[in-house]
């Protein structure tokens, strides 16, 4: 009576093992893709002309846009800290996004700013601009104020009032090293006509000590939380981003640190207002935009700019993130689902979408239930002992092996070198997220898997504590 | 009886496949937990290593900030020299190199040229030109690097020699050692070296070419005859325009009839950066280009020259397709003193939404407005 039930259980441990392996698998040709990638990059470090000439008055003029709502405890500190970059020529376009906190009048009072004029092409719609305030005291410095619409509608309005053939899309409340700008727009002088858009490396700045808006001291967090955030960072940006790039299907450039050429993001529409993940949303629509339209386009990651952010610290709050992350991405995932496996979309069609859908959406549904249905099974012995230890050792032994993988290629990419017994201390956090933490983010992701089936809008409070500062 | 023998085939057939399974499975565990193990491993090799590095990096600062020191003595009184010579270790030319490179940029006239003399004389320039052949393109395009600050007929050689590298990269640095070392022979032979896809789109090209600009100038106007590809031609009529000589005035202004947006574009900012009045009869034109790329551009430098004799040109273009190319316009007409800004004002009031947008836009940035 219970052996088709029997049969069914066995299809579905079998379906979750072969899932199981071949994610893997994948992971361990992305892992090799990246270092291979990681190698090539060193290497183009290594050019020395390059690096003199990016300093020279002629490469390319950037906007740095900085989309702000409700940071007024931070705002002024960020701007002075991206006002005090290194690059020959940039503007800060810092957009008050509707605050209801004193963000506005903060900026107004600590850089002493009237109301300016500027002319705009209004190329992509934008809810209403209230005014332009600046100081020539501060020519760099340019803040607008408009009525909320949130952070994709706030940075459409700064496209549009900046004057710059690159522009950089910014948190406002991280800090980026200040060669950072150089660094990333490397591949924008090697190839000037193709790359439309380029990524940096985001890192976790919890632990780190951060000075005038530099971060003087690195160091890994203490606190568990944020530590395995440092992990998973460094293995989604040195392993995932790196192979994707490789690949010519990389799919996400954060939000909190990505240049793109303006022309390339007004022709796609920009920011897309009705999705959380509008950083992802407006990568795949890059890459449709320049499909669709036939023209030769690079995307690249860099890895050695680096972005430091603050990482949650508390489950409430990284919950909310992460099951956001999870909606964005799923928006993302429908909204151009023409592109999956479409070999009209080159590789971002056939692997890059493919492999999200695969491991980032169905791989965690099918993870949760081996995590429920392998032990049952193997207590009521429809499964063999070595079935389960080689579920287990699939899970755990190899996701530690590549977060271990991630810091290796950390270590290799000795930008920022840590400390002996730092890199001994997020080892054992590479060890020690795999029990608990990531269960518990496969769960955040199948909330925001039924979020997102239930169209739940919204980005949620995302309270920071701020950088501890030295 | 048969199908007795087919049943018993069947089952040790599943026991087989029973028993592979098993063995898979324990592969699979015994794989992966293996491979932790390694990872786990390597990683404490890579943080015992990090240590040992960290300790050597210790002991190199110190013991380049006493070679440093000699240096600098050895800068103020050169016989000092053969002292330091004989006080150096083998593994310093590592050191020494690193010490040169930060120093050379910062020094001038004598003191650069006793630099020079010293790394000669320590064996830096030898050990550089014999790193011209290292199975690393990185090392030898940084031994290019190093070498541009060293002025010798062997270095001159050795870089000449290196313009064939297979490595475009490596070239490309040769080429801009040789240009630093005033040692360019022709640059359209430089550029012929250096013609392949991925470096003629470089903005490092460009800039070597604008660097070569002014001690080149009869060569490069030579080359807008020639049968260059547009971006070498592109790069010509870009270092030309940076030469600040005139006599490429009227090779540029030929260029307007050009097929290619891209050598238009280049030779009106050229044409601009050289600030002749000849120019303003082609810029005229130029406004009514097919690429808005170039009209654009042709408005900023109106603009920058406050060529007033073309208000009425820069009017029309208020009224272009393209934003940029009204923006400019709008921001040349006020750049026009008094002139400019009535017409502007005007403009403002126009019936067209765009012409009248565009004005009152400019106006108001400029703090122009009534």
């Amino acid at each position: 009576m219970f052996a088709p039930i029997i049969d069914i259980i066995k299809l579905i441990n079998a379906v979750i093992f072969a899932l199981l392996i071949l994610q893997n698998a994948s992971y361990f040709v992305w892992l090799a893709l990246a270092y291979a990638e990681l190698r090539r990059s060193v290497r183009r470090e290594k050019k020395p002309n390059l690096w003199s000439m990016l300093t020279k008055d002629f490469t390319f003029s950037i906007s740095l846009l900085v989309p702000a709502h409700n940071e007024e405890t931070t705002v002024v500190e960020n701007v002075h800290s991206l006002l005090a970059l290194q690059y020959p020529d940039f503007e800060v376009v810092v957009v008050n996004d509707g605050s209801s906190d004193r963000t506005l009048e903060t900026l107004i009072e600590k850089f002493d700013l009237t109301k300016i004029h500027r002319a705009c092409q209004l190329a992509i719609p934008h809810r209403r601009i209230r005014g332009l305030y600046g100081n020539p005291r501060y020519p760099r410095l340019i803040v607008v104020d408009k009525e909320n619409g949130g952070k994709s509608d706030a940075l459409n309005a700064a496209i549009n009032l900046a004057r710059n053939p690159i522009v950089c899309s910014i948190d406002a409340d991280s800090v980026l090293d200040a060669d950072s700008l150089i660094r990333a727009m490397r591949p924008f002088v090697e190839e000037p006509e193709q790359m439309i858009a380029v990524g940096g490396t985001v890192r976790v700045a919890n632990g780190c000590t951060v000075k005038a808006g530099q971060v003087i001291q690195i160091m890994p967090p203490r606190q568990m939380l944020p530590l395995f955030q440092s992990v998973e960072y460094l293995r989604a940006f040195l392993i995932a981003r790196l192979a994707w790039s490789r690949l010519h299907a990389m799919l996400i450039i954060s939000g909190a640190f990505g240049l793109f050429k303006r022309n390339a993001v007004i022709q796609a529409g920009g920011y897309s207002t009705s999705t959380v993940g509008e950083d992802m949303e407006l990568v795949v629509k890059l890459h449709r935009s320049m499909r669709e339209k036939g023209i030769a386009y690079q995307m690249r990651y860099v890895p050695d700019p680096i972005c430091w952010t603050e990482a949650p610290d508390t489950l409430q709050v990284l919950q909310r993130q992460r099951t956001r992350w999870q909606r964005g991405l799923l928006e993302t995932l429908f909204k151009h689902r023409r592109m999956l496996f479409n070999p009209s979309y080159g590789p971002v069609g056939l692997v890059g979408m493919p492999n999200f859908l695969a491991f980032d959406v169905i791989g965690p549904l099918l993870e949760m239930t081996g995590y429920v249905l392998i032990p049952f099974c193997g207590v009521i012995g429809v499964l063999s002992y070595e079935f389960f230890i080689a579920y287990f050792m699939l899970t755990f032994a190899l996701g530690i092996c590549l977060s271990v993988g991630s810091l290796f290629l950390a270590e290799l990419s000795a930008h920022h070198s840590l400390k002996p017994k730092d890199l001994l201390l997020l080892t054992a956090g590479a060890v020690v997220e795999n029990f608990g933490y990531r269960q518990l983010n496969n769960y955040w992701r199948l909330m925001g898997f039924w979020q997102f089936m239930r169209d739940k809008q919204g980005w949620g409070a995302m309270p920071r504590a701020g950088f501890s500062r030295g | 009886m048969p199908l007795f023998r087919m049943q018993i085939l069947i089952l040790q057939l599943q026991t087989i496949l029973f028993q592979l399974q098993i063995f898979l499975l324990q592969v699979i565990s015994w794989l992966s937990f293996s491979l932790a193990m390694v990872s786990l491993a390597v990683i404490m090799g890579l943080i015992i290593r990090r240590a040992i590095l960290d300790h050597g990096k210790r002991l190199a600062a110190e013991r380049q900030n006493l070679l440093m020191d000699r240096m600098l003595a050895c800068l103020e009184d050169p016989g000092q020299l053969g002292t330091l010579k004989e006080q150096l270790r083998p593994d310093d030319q590592r050191l020494l190199l690193g010490l040169f490179e930060g120093m050379i940029p910062n020094l001038r006239g004598e003191y650069a040229q006793r630099l020079s003399d010293m790394m000669r004389t320590l064996g830096v320039m030898e050990n550089q030109i014999r790193e011209l052949q290292h199975r690393k393109w990185w090392r030898r395009a940084n031994a290019c690097k190093i070498l541009a600050w060293i002025r010798d007929p062997r270095v001159i050689e050795s870089l000449e020699k290196t313009m064939n590298d297979p490595n475009g990269d490596v070239r490309l640095e040769a080429a801009t050692a040789l240009v630093k070392l005033d040692a360019v022979r022709s640059p359209s032979l430089l550029l012929a070296k250096l013609a392949e896809a991925t470096l003629t789109r470089s903005l490092a090209l460009v800039d070597l070419c604008r660097t070569l600009g002014p001690s080149c100038v009869s060569e490069f106007i030579a080359m807008l005859d020639g049968d260059f590809p547009d971006r070498v031609m592109t790069l010509a009529v870009d270092a030309l325009g940076f030469s600040g000589d005139l006599r490429a005035v009227e090779p540029l202004l030929k260029l307007q009839q050009h097929s290619s947006a891209e050598v238009r574009f280049a030779a009106v900012q050229s044409l601009g950066a050289l600030g002749d009045p000849r120019a303003l009869a082609v810029f005229e034109k130029s406004l009514h280009d097919p690429a808005w790329e170039v009209r654009a551009q042709t408005a900023f430098w109106l603009g920058r020259l406050g060529a007033s004799e073309m208000l009425s040109p820069l009017q029309d273009r208020l009224d272009d397709d393209q934003w940029w190319v009204r923006y400019r316009a709008a921001e040349a007409l006020a750049a026009m003193g008094n002139a400019g800004a009535i017409a502007l004002r005007g403009f403002a009031e126009d019936v067209r939404p765009r012409v009248a947008e565009i004005a009152q836009g400019v106006l108001n940035e400029k703090g122009l407005a009534t």
